[in-house]
C-alpha cells in the first residue's frame, strides 16, 4: 500500500530531528532511506510505524490514502523490524512469530491450527524450518533477523518497515540476506521501507532511494538517478567515491567520480589537463591512480581498467593527460 | 599425563571454587551444622517433643504465615514501586528512590519503635482505627506491617536493575504487532521480570522469617497469639532451655532451607536467557 508523508516535523526538546519531510511511496515499492548518522532516518521510520509521533499539528502520515497520523502503533498494522531485532527472549521462535496473531481480539483471532499453519508457512518463507522450538538466544544473528521479519509479516502488514536490517551482521551474511530480501520482496510485494547508511546496500537493493540529511530529504530517485545525477553537493560527496577538486588556476570546485576520468598520453590533443601519477595501486579488476595536477596541491583519484594500464605501460611518476566527464557544482 | 580435561576459558576455576566452598563452609554452613549436631543430642523423640508443643506450633504458624503474606504483598507493591521508579520521571523521584533503602539502613529496633508509635491505640493511625475496633499494634496486623516494611527493599532493589536493562524495543515490537498495553505487560514484560521477582520475594520472605528486632516491639508477644519463632527461641534461651531452643532452631533451619531450595527450583524454571 502507498505511504505519503506530508510536511512532517519532529522536535526533541529544541533539536529539530525532522524539518518538514515530504515523501510519496507507491504501492509495492522497495524503498531505501539513506543518510548519514543522525540525519533522522530512524525517527522518520518510527513515525511511519506509529512508534513515535510528529509535533502536534506538524505533518501527516497517509497509508493507502488514509490519514493514520493519530493512530497508535497497535492499530496501524505496520510490520516493524528493529535494528537489534527486539525478539521476545522468553518465547520460542514459534511463539515469537505467532505473537501478533495470538494477541488479536477473539473475534478476529485465527484458531490454534490456523495459527500453526501460518507460522510454519512463514518460517518456511524465511528459511527457518525446523527451528521453531529454539529460543532467540540459540540463534545466529542472521537467523534472528529472519525471525523478526517473519514475526512482522505474520500480521499481514500494510507496509513493512526495517531499521538497518543488516546493520549488525557480518559482510558475507549481509550480502546473502540482501539478495534474499530482494527476491523475497518480489515474491510478497508488500511496500517496504528500509533504513540503511550503507550506500552500496541502498543502491543495489532499492527501487527508490530517499537520501536524507539533517532532517530533510535531499533527493528521491532511482538508484541510477541518485548516483548519476546527484541533486546537491552533499549528495555528490555522500554517494560513491568522488573527487572534489579545484581546476588548476581557477577558484571553482568541481566533483568528478574516479571512473569518470579518462587517462590519455601526455601528448594527446584531447587532454584537458595534465597531471602526474603520484601513486598507482593495481589489485583486482581495475587500477587506481592517484594523480596530482601540475602547479597544484590538489590530488584526485582515477580508476582505469588493468588492460588500459598495461596497454599504456603507465607507472608511478609518469605524466598523463586527463579528460573529465564534468559535473560541476560551485 | 592422565585423562585430558576439557579446558575452561575461565582461569583459576579450581582455586576460586575451592575458596568459595571453604568460605561458605566456614561462614555459613559450619555454624548451622553445629545447630543440628547439638539438636541431634536430643534424639528424634526429644526433638519432636520439643517442637510439637502448642506454643511452638502457634509461633510457627504465625511466623511462616505472616512472612508469606508479607512477601506476597511486597511482591505486588515492590513491583509497582520499582516500575514507577524506573519508568517515570517526576519531582522527588530521587528522594523516593533513596528512601527505599531505609529499612536496610536503620537498626530494626528503630523501625519497630517507630511503627509501634504510629499504630499503637494512642498513636497517629492507631487512634484513627481504634473506634472501628481495628487493632494493629500488639496484634498480627502489626507484625505483618513490620514484616512488609523490612522486606520491601529486597523486592524493589532486585527488580530495578532488570527493569532498567529491559529493552524498550520489545515493548514497541509488541505494540506494532497489535498488542494492547496490558497484553504487552502480561506476555512480554512480566515473564522476563519473573525470575528477579521470585528472587526478590524469596529474599523478603527469608528476611521476614528471621526478623526479630522490629517485630518484638509491635507484636505484643503474647504466647500462642502474637509470639514469633525467633522470639520464642530467645525466650527459651533466657530460661536456660538450650535443648528446646536448639530444636526450634533446627526446625526453622530445615523449613527455611527447604523453601529456599523449592524457590530456587522455581526460579530456574522461569529463567530467561537474554540474547546478546
Ligand atoms: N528520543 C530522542 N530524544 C532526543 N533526541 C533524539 C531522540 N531520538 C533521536 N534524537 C535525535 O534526532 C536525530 C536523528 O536521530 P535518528 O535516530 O533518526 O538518526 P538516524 O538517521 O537513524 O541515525 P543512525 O544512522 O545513526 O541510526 C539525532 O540527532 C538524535 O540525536
Ligand atoms: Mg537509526
Amino acid at each position: 500500500m502507498s505511504i505519503v508523508v506530508q510536511n512532517l516535523r519532529r522536535t526533541f526538546g529544541t533539536f529539530q530531528a525532522l524539518r518538514g519531510i515530504n515523501l510519496e511511496i507507491a504501492d509495492h515499492q522497495l524503498v531505501a532511506l539513506l543518510g548519514p548518522s543522525g540525519s533522522g532516518k530512524t525517527t522518520l521510520l518510527r513515525i511511519i510505524g506509529g512508534l513515535d509521533f510528529p509535533d502536534p499539528g506538524q505533518g501527516k502520515i497517509l497509508i493507502n490514502g488514509e490519514d493514520v497520523t493519530e493512530e497508535p502503533a497497535a492499530d496501524r498494522k505496520a510490520g516493524f523490524v528493529f535494528q537489534h531485532y527486539a525478539l521476545f527472549n522468553h518465547l520460542s521462535v514459534f511463539d515469537n512469530v505467532a505473537f501478533g496473531l495470538e494477541v488479536r481480539r477473539r473475534a478476529v483471532r485465527p484458531g490454534k491450527a490456523a495459527i500453526r499453519d501460518r507460522v510454519l508457512e512463514l518460517l518456511r518463507l524465511v528459511q527457518l524450518e525446523g527451528l521453531e522450538a529454539r529460543l532467540p538466544s540459540e540463534l545466529s544473528g542472521g537467523q534472528r533477523q529472519r525471525v523478526a521479519l517473519a514475526r512482522a509479516l505474520a500480521i499481514e502488514p500494510k507496509v513493512l518497515l526495517l531499521d538497518e536490517p543488516f546493520g549488525a551482521l557480518d559482510a558475507k551474511v549481509r550480502k546473502d540476506l540482501r539478495r534474499w530480501l530482494r527476491s523475497f520482496h518480489r515474491e510478497i510485494g508488500v511496500t517496504t521501507v528500509f533504513v540503511t547508511h550503507d550506500q552500496q546496500e541502498a543502491l543495489e537493493l532499492a527501487d527508490v532511494v530517499v537520501v536524507m540529511n539533517q532532517g530533510q530529504v535531499e533527493q528521491v530517485g532511482s538508484p541510477q538517478q541518485v548516483y548519476d545525477q546527484p541533486a546537491t553537493p552533499f549528495l555528490y560527496e555522500f554517494l560513491g567515491d568522488v573527487n572534489k577538486v579545484r581546476k588548476p588556476g581557477r577558484p571553482d570546485l568541481f566533483y568528478v567520480r574516479p571512473h569518470e576520468i579518462r587517462i590519455l598520453f601526455a601528448g594527446d590533443a584531447e587532454a584537458e589537463f595534465h597531471a602526474k601519477i603520484e601513486h598507482l595501486f593495481a589489485a583486482g579488476p581495475s587500477a587506481r591512480l592517484t594523480l596530482r595536477f601540475q602547479d597544484s596541491r590538489d590530488t584526485l583519484d582515477a580508476d582505469i581498467t588493468r588492460l588500459q594500464l598495461e596497454e599504456m605501460g603507465l607507472s608511478e611518476g609518469d605524466e598523463v593527460g586527463l579528460k573529465l566527464a564534468l559535473s560541476t557544482h560551485g | 599425563m592422565g585423562k585430558k580435561r576439557p579446558r575452561s576459558i575461565l582461569p583459576g576455576f579450581g582455586l576460586s571454587l575451592g575458596f568459595t566452598l571453604a568460605y561458605l563452609g566456614l561462614i555459613v554452613l559450619f555454624p548451622l551444622l553445629l545447630v543440628f549436631v547439638k539438636a541431634s543430642g536430643l534424639g528424634w523423640s526429644g526433638l519432636l517433643h520439643a517442637v510439637s508443643t502448642p506454643r511452638v506450633l502457634a509461633a510457627c504458624r504465625l511466623t511462616f504465615g505472616l512472612s508469606a503474606l508479607a512477601c506476597l504483598l511486597n511482591c505486588v507493591f515492590g513491583l509497582l514501586i520499582a516500575w514507577v521508579l524506573v519508568r517515570y520521571r517526576f519531582p522527588g523521584r530521587g528522594f523516593l528512590d533513596a528512601s527505599v533503602d531505609l529499612p536496610f539502613a536503620m537498626p530494626t529496633a528503630v523501625a519497630g519503635i517507630a511503627l509501634t508509635g504510629i499504630y499503637a491505640p494512642n498513636g497517629w493511625i492507631g487512634s484513627l482505627l481504634k473506634p472501628y475496633g481495628i487493632k494493629v499494634a500488639f496484634a498480627p496486623p502489626g507484625i505483618l506491617i513490620a514484616l512488609v516494611f523490612i522486606g520491601l527493599p529486597f523486592v524493589v532493589r532486585t527488580l530495578q536493575p532488570v527493569l532498567e536493562d529491559f529493552e524498550i524495543a520489545q515493548e514497541e515490537a509488541a505494540a506494532s504487532l497489535g498488542a494492547t498495553r496490558w497484553q504487552t505487560f502480561c506476555r512480554v514484560v512480566f515473564p522476563q521480570l519473573a525470575p528477579a521477582l521470585v528472587t526478590g520475594t524469596t529474599l523478603a520472605f527469608a528476611r521476614a522469617v528471621g526478623e526479630y528486632g522490629s517485630v518484638v516491639f509491635i507484636a505484643g508477644n503474647m504466647p500462642g497469639k502474637t509470639e514469633i519463632v525467633p522470639l520464642l527461641i530467645i525466650t527459651k534461651l533466657e530460661q536456660y532451655d538450650y535443648a528446646g531452643a536448639t530444636a526450634l532452631a533446627a526446625l526453622m533451619l530445615l523449613i527455611s532451607f527447604a523453601l529456599l531450595l523449592l524457590i530456587n527450583f522455581l526460579q530456574r524454571k522461569t529463567l530467561v536467557r537474554p540474547t546478546t
